[in-house]
């Protein structure tokens, strides 16, 4: 699912030194894998999955998601890959406050252009798999912390994209929270879909097929 | 385009109300104020129009040119004028200075002979009693209307109705039963006559015929068709009626036309320059509604990341916020037109002047907004589309 050849992300900001957040990374994640990528704060872990979901462009290096070569796409290109084959879990759930449940689990499937008959019957789906099909008209400020995290799986449910990133997904929640967020995103793992969860946190990482240590922008196992 | 997306544009600008509420209200100001200078312009010349049809603004009349006063109108000419494209209705016309006696008063004033047609043709109207009608012509009656202001100067009254006079027709003085008085001021005779007449009396046509002894008549009055009424028109007409009488430049056509196209002209050009002022605060109102935007952009930077992470191509940024932009100038240009309908429409009922929409200014307004909006809606839309979306899910 994922090659990525030594990838290298250099930010260089005005007037300041150039930082390395990531330096010669390489690594490989195959279909269906439920990867962990552990580091500490500033590690580079977030810039890599900025770069693995397409919302950031490697500096230096190549990088194939499904045998593309995103580095050779433009803008509308990396919207397209994002829209089919990636879906996020963010840790600060990144619903969009004006809308719904349900209207927030609609919009990745608004943008593929599907038909709004099929649209609601996918969102009632998703929204039925992660337990909120009665919170579906409520929006993102009247729901806890955990639902919102919810809602954001259902998102990724509803887009079925084959790659799903989260970062720090169970960071704002609280452990009950964290461990059914944890739990859904290895059911989604079960049901076929590749997972890359970027953590601190050790036991959650402990719950992945395999884990990736990261520091100073420098894989370490 | 992705246009599913239709209920959260709606509910961007829900969320900043007071600042949509805002621009809205300066898109609604700018076209109010384009419609009702438009509107004022349209119900004035609609007014003008109105008043110089009670004018007698349709009617001409033909007669022998200073040149050439041997030309005879006769009862065929009547007909054959009568039957020409753009004149609805012919009248023959008999004029002679005169004065009129009544109670040993003298009034100097001018008599016509007319028929029953006089009322349409020549806009006269009866204050009371009546007009001249075809009983009278047919028995070369003595009957006569006369004018409100002769019967107030020698009576002190306006109904005269039944009293005699004495008209001075011919060198010598005849006498007749006054019918009706017609209202002073403003007929088709005297807007032709330019006021140099100050009072007429009106008598059949036959009687003025039997005491002048003339077999002709000195003018025949045209009903012109409203709707083909213009200076081209009497040009044509004259064309046509020296070529019926075929005598070539001997007949002229007098009317008021010109005057009326003159003075819409001028309206028109006020009207004109005045909603093209007012136009510019539609401009205004466009920057004011890419500030708005740019300030939105600004706001929802995070918004448009996430939908970018989510799959949103570029396109679908910009068309959510440049549809965002044009619904906003949409509903402030019909705000505005509602109300400006509204203010003309309650104008024209205090002034008693029939409302007359102006629909045309209302849609070119309306179209113009939007235009407006899509423009200076582009660059903050542009702003938005060209985020990339880590930086976007940064701020």
């Amino acid at each position: 699912m994922i090659k990525a050849e030594n990838l290298t992300k250099i930010y260089s900001p005005c007037g300041g030194c150039p930082v390395t957040a990531l330096d010669d990374i390489s690594l490989e994640v195959a279909d269906g894998e439920f990867l962990a990528v552990v580091g500490a704060s500033g590690s580079g872990k977030t810039t890599l999955m900025n770069i693995i979901g397409c919302l950031d462009m490697p500096t230096e290096g190549r990088y194939c998601l499904d045998g593309t070569d995103v580095s050779t796409l433009d803008s509308r290109g990396l919207s397209s890959v994002r829209s089919k084959k990636i879906s996020f879990v963010f840790q600060g759930f990144n619903l969009i406050p004006t809308l719904t449940a349900a209207e927030n689990v609609e919009l990745p499937l608004i943008y593929r252009r599907m038909a709004a008959a099929q649209r609601k019957e996918i969102v009632k789906q998703a929204l039925e798999a992660v337990g909120l099909e009665k919170r579906a008209n409520h929006l993102p400020l009247e729901l806890s912390g955990g639902q919102q995290q919810r809602v954001a799986i259902a998102r990724a449910f509803a887009s079925d994209a084959p790659l799903i990133l989260a970062d720090e997904p169970c960071g704002n929640l609280d452990s009950k929270a964290g461990e059914t967020v944890m739990s859904m995103l290895r059911q989604m793992n079960k049901m076929g879909k590749t997972v890359v969860l970027i953590t601190h946190d050790n036991a959650a990482a402990k719950t992945a097929d395999r884990e990736l240590r990261i520091s100073d922008g420098r894989i370490c196992v | 385009m992705n246009y599913g997306n239709f209920s959260g544009i709606i509910k961007s600008i829900k969320r900043g109300r007071g600042r949509s509420w805002l621009t809205l209200c300066s898109v609604a100001v700018g076209v109010f104020a384009v419609v009702v200078i438009s509107g004022i312009g349209s119900i004035g010349s609609e007014r003008i129009s109105s008043t110089m049809m009670t004018m007698g603004i349709n009617s001409a009349m033909v007669q022998a040119s200073d040149e050439d006063s041997t030309v005879a109108l006769t009862r065929e000419d009547v007909a054959a004028f009568g039957r020409l494209q753009g004149v609805n209705k012919a009248m023959p016309l008999m004029a002679a200075m005169s004065r009129s006696v009544i109670l040993e008063n003298c009034v100097n004033c001018y008599a016509w002979g007319v028929d029953e047609d006089a009322r349409e043709i020549i806009s006269i109207e009866a204050v009371y009693g009546r007009l001249i009608d075809n009983h009278d012509v047919e028995n070369r009656s003595c009957v006569c209307v006369i004018d409100e202001d002769i019967a107030r100067q020698t009576y002190g009254r306006g109904n005269i109705v039944g009293k005699k006079i004495k008209l001075l027709l011919n060198g010598s003085y005849y006498e007749f039963e006054v019918v009706g008085v017609a209202k002073s001021g403003i007929t088709g005779l005297q807007s032709m006559m330019a006021g140099i007449i100050p009072d007429f009396a009106y008598i059949p046509y036959s009687t003025m015929q039997d005491i002048t002894g003339k077999s002709s008549f000195d003018k025949i009055a045209l009903l012109l068709d409203s709707k083909s009424a213009d200076e081209n028109l009497t040009e044509t007409l004259t064309e046509q009626v020296n070529g019926i009488k075929k005598c070539e430049g001997s007949l002229v056509i007098n009317n008021f036309q010109s005057q009326k196209g003159q003075l819409t002209d001028i309206l028109s050009v006020v009207t004109t320059v005045l909603s093209l002022i007012a136009g510019i605060s539609l401009i205004v109102s466009g920057i004011t509604v890419m500030t708005t935007m740019l300030v939105s952009v600004g706001e929802r930077k995070r918004e448009i990341g996430i939908k970018k992470s989510i799959g949103a191509k570029s396109g679908d940024i910009m068309w959510e916020f440049l549809s965002e932009s044009v619904l906003l100038t949409a509903l402030g240009s019909c705000l505005g037109i509602i109300l400006a309908l509204l203010c003309c429409f309650i104008g024209c009922a205090a002034l008693s002047v029939p409302f007359t929409a102006p629909v045309g200014a209302a849609a070119l307004s309306f179209a113009f907004s939007v235009f407006m909006g899509a423009v200076f809606g582009v660059y903050p839309a542009g702003k938005a589309a060209g985020m990339k979306p880590i930086d976007a899910l940064r701020s």
